[in-house]
């Protein structure tokens, strides 16, 4: 099997993965919390509009919004920041300068435009991944900036130190998640590097603006 | 609210739009102008005429365009327009970060689990209770 059908493979086999797992919290989470609330309303458990109401609200905002935005963050036709805040979460220190947020305010004049949205953020989304599997807990970091007409980000990670020289990650021993990065650079005509310094590695990728 | 405001309620989901249309219906002071499930039909209909308007952020399934910055260069068109924009998605950090010229006739309200006709009248009062409050420069 040659690279590129090895990385077809890997390509099948984690959709494969991924449709498993959204079937599994499809039937396991939200099909099971959804019986469980009808067999309360049926034994008269639930009786009150508020008390049904209250647990319809936790299933939306625990088990359906997380889901929806797995699937796809939705808010990446409004806002990159928006949909970063909720990928990392408590996760990943994350932060994005003031000229990052003033094209990523929709209408702004130079701004973004829809598939670049999507590319910073599966960008950030991959490397953020990366470094929360392969980082040191709690050493994960991702920053947004403006520089020369291009959105650089930048994500940076200490490497757990059981992870061997030849494990490492680098741009010649490219692991599946760099070379979904790379896909998504190569679509948006940017460009990425991979550095490592002091035990820390810092992904580098640089997506071009759009004028309008 | 002593007078009587047009509104203008712009969903591309029948049932919400339906919802937002029947509470403003219930509510004194409230008028429903018109109901729209597009930016386009919206848009086609004198938009200016009404003096409030509630929208979603996304009016089609898997949009990749927003209606924002239509609703906000009406709002700078014309003054005394308020706009509410109702959304499931989570927005803080991109709110705070809107031009502040425009948030005494801008506000978001989020469709979480505590989104409920009275706070949706909530917000309405409070966005129409500025109606003549200065521009901020």
């Amino acid at each position: 099997m040659n690279a590129s059908q090895e990385f077809s493979q890997r390509i099948t086999d984690a959709q494969l993965a991924t449709r498993r797992q959204f079937a599994e919290f499809i039937h396991g989470e939200i099909q099971g919390r959804l019986l469980y609330i009808t067999s309360l309303i049926r034994q008269g458990k639930l009786q009150q509009p508020e008390e049904i109401a209250q647990h319809l609200d936790d299933l939306i905002e625990k088990s359906v919004r997380p889901l929806a935005h797995r699937i796809y963050p939705a808010e990446i036709a409004i806002s990159v920041t928006s949909a970063l805040d909720t990928l990392c979460g408590d996760a990943v220190h994350w932060s994005t300068s003031d000229s990052f947020a003033a094209i990523d305010i929709v209408g702004a004049k130079v701004g973004l435009n829809h598939s670049q949205r999507e590319c910073i953020y599966f960008i950030c989304l991959e490397g953020v991944n990366n470094a929360l599997k392969h980082g040191e807990p709690g050493t994960a970091e991702l920053t947004l900036d403006v520089k020369d007409d291009y959105v650089t980000i930048q994500v940076t990670n200490k490497v757990l130190p059981q992870l061997s020289a030849q494990h490492k990650p680098s741009k010649s021993n490219i692991s599946f998640g760099l070379r979904t990065i790379e896909s998504w650079v190569t679509r948006c005509n940017g460009n990425w590097q991979l550095t490592e310094s002091d035990n820390l590695y810092t992904l580098s990728a640089s997506v071009g603006l759009t004028h309008e | 609210m002593n007078e009587e405001y047009l509104v203008a309620v712009i969903d591309d989901h029948a049932d919400f739009r339906d919802m937002l249309s029947d509470f403003i219906n219930q509510a004194p002071g409230l008028t429903l102008n018109g109901s729209y499930e597009s930016l386009d039909s919206f848009m086609s209909d004198h938009p200016l005429q009404h003096d409030l308007i509630l929208s979603d952020l996304l009016l089609e399934p898997g949009a990749t365009t927003t209606p924002l910055p239509t609703l906000l260069e009406l709002s700078t068109a014309k003054p005394e327009l308020r706009v509410l924009i109702v959304t499931s998605l989570k927005l803080d950090r991109f709110i705070t970060a809107l031009p502040p010229e425009l948030s005494h006739q801008v506000h978001f309200l989020m469709k979480n689990s505590s989104f409920s006709k009275e706070q949706l009248l909530l917000e309405i009062e409070s966005l129409l209770s500025n109606v003549d409050a200065p521009v901020l420069e």
